[in-house]
């Protein structure tokens, strides 16, 4: 009875936070529209005509076929190289202090410098195309796995260790069963931010020197100020992010932490 | 099985043993007694090998070594069994076979049905039994237990002790325990060593 009536709680609080949640879109879809009438069409696309614009777009086969499938190889790869840069230099920085202070001033430069002299500087290097867009984002991006992966080393227990020394647990045994899951948490939000940040910088990358991707088509699209375009590939951007966030990483994220107690538990 | 040979354990300047020295037979089960600080946990730590002596020798002959610290030292990621197999899979048992034995013991200490749960939906009785289990799991030759079992409800220490004590019979495991409690030495082992400012008493 007493578990009945906590499901039930448990239920009625998800109901809530989905109810939360439509009520923020509709609010912002509200203030989009509202937007929209009291300002010019070439300033800002009605809902409606972004939402026409976008399945327009989507139905076109040059655009999914070459546009959309070159930017999600770009973001791919990108994301995926600078992630595992970040990684195991964090790793190697984790575990030797010299290595750490010798990368501090790269980490820094990586993390202070604007991205678009970034971008101009390899487009320099490297001309236009998928090279340079790959190679800027995940240069942009190593730094916070990175920093993500030197937190979770730091925040390995010293205790565990005593204890993995004791029993004489492996050095391979340490790694997969203490080092890693420390790592995961920082790590898991490390990843998070670094998707977001990946299709954001592939697509500056596009807008500023590529002849292709979903950058590529939204500065034509500003150039021929086809606003409702321009807006439904903003659109486009954003459930990228969404859809890999929710589908992807969440799911892996609560998987990896189902050991935690829940505060609702 | 334990020889300690004027021992002396210090921290920079301060000295937590001095020129000790004792023995411990095998299948032999002793206790430890003493005020926090006086070099208790140092001195099981350095049978553990974990820390050096400053100066003079600590012999062991032990190949199996279990250890029960004051907290349980439970890996919040792995399950209950996760953590009690551990130590044989780091001794490279086969998983199955590992399983079975984790399985066992926990049936044995009372948790059964709490194999595949994690160690923060546990009660500290339960993650102390958890931890016990997995000192046991190797079959110890030499088991050191640090206080292990502060706090617990004397039902579930009588408990406890019923089973440990069994189980040293059975296994002639050489045990040293550490505890404030002098009930607790004197029902477990068959003598104590008293230890005041670094020193054997």
């Amino acid at each position: 009875m007493r578990e009945h009536g906590c499901r039930a709680m448990k239920i009625s609080e998800k109901l809530l936070a989905v109810l939360c949640s439509a009520t923020g879109i509709l609010l912002l879809l509200f203030l989009w529209q509202l937007a929209s009438e009291t300002m010019s069409g070439l300033v800002i696309a009605s809902p409606e005509d972004t939402f026409q614009a976008f399945g327009k777009i989507l139905t076109r086969t040059d655009f999914l076929s070459s546009h959309f499938c070159i930017s999600m190889q770009r973001i791919f790869f990108g994301v995926t190289l600078g992630a595992a840069a970040g990684f195991v230099l964090g790793i190697l920085a984790g575990v030797s202090r010299p290595f750490r202070l010798m990368l501090e001033p790269f980490r820094w430069v990586l993390m202070s410098v604007p991205a678009v002299i970034v971008i101009m500087v390899s487009m320099l290097w490297f001309g236009m195309g998928s090279i340079m867009v790959v190679f800027i984002t995940s240069v942009l991006l190593s730094p916070i796995i990175y920093v993500s992966t030197i937190e979770g080393m730091s925040s390995v227990d010293p205790d565990l260790l005593e204890m993995a020394a004791i029993y004489r647990f492996s050095l391979w045994i340490k790694i997969r069963d203490i080092y890693l899951m420390s790592i995961a948490a920082p790590l898991a939000s490390g990843v998070a931010i670094v998707v977001g940040n990946g299709v954001r910088v592939v697509i500056l990358s596009e807008v500023l020197g590529a002849n292709e991707g979903i950058g590529y088509v939204l500065s034509s699209a500003r150039t021929n100020l086809d606003i409702p375009d321009l807006y439904a590939l903003v659109l486009l951007s954003l459930l990228i992010v969404g859809i890999t966030d929710f589908f992807l990483l969440k799911p892996a994220q609560r998987r990896l932490m189902r050991w935690r107690v829940r505060s609702d538990d | 099985m334990i020889e300690f040979d004027r021992v002396t354990k210090k921290y920079k300047d301060l000295t937590v043993l001095d020129d000790v020295s004792f023995s411990i037979s095998r299948g032999e089960v002793v206790g430890m007694s003493g005020q926090s600080g006086v070099g208790k946990s140092t001195i099981l730590k350095l049978i553990a090998g974990i820390l050096q002596p400053s100066s003079g020798r600590v012999r062991i002959q032990a190949s199996r070594l279990g250890y029960v610290f004051q907290e349980s030292r439970l890996i919040s990621w792995k399950t209950a069994l996760g953590n009690v197999t551990l130590p044989l899979r780091a001794r490279g048992i086969c998983p199955y076979e590992a399983s079975a034995t984790g399985r066992r013991l926990m049936d044995w200490l009372g948790l059964h049905g709490f194999e595949d749960t994690f160690p923060a939906r546990l009660s500290g009785g339960m993650q102390q039994r958890v931890a016990l289990a997995r000192a046991l799991a190797i079959k110890p030759d030499l088991l050191l237990m640090d206080e292990p079992f502060n706090g617990l409800d004397p039902h579930l220490k009588d408990n406890i002790f019923n089973l440990l004590e069994k189980k040293i019979e059975k296994d002639l495991t050489t045990v040293l325990y550490v505890s404030h409690y002098l009930e607790e030495l004197s029902r477990l082992a068959s003598r104590t060593i008293h230890f005041k400012g670094g020193k054997l008493t």
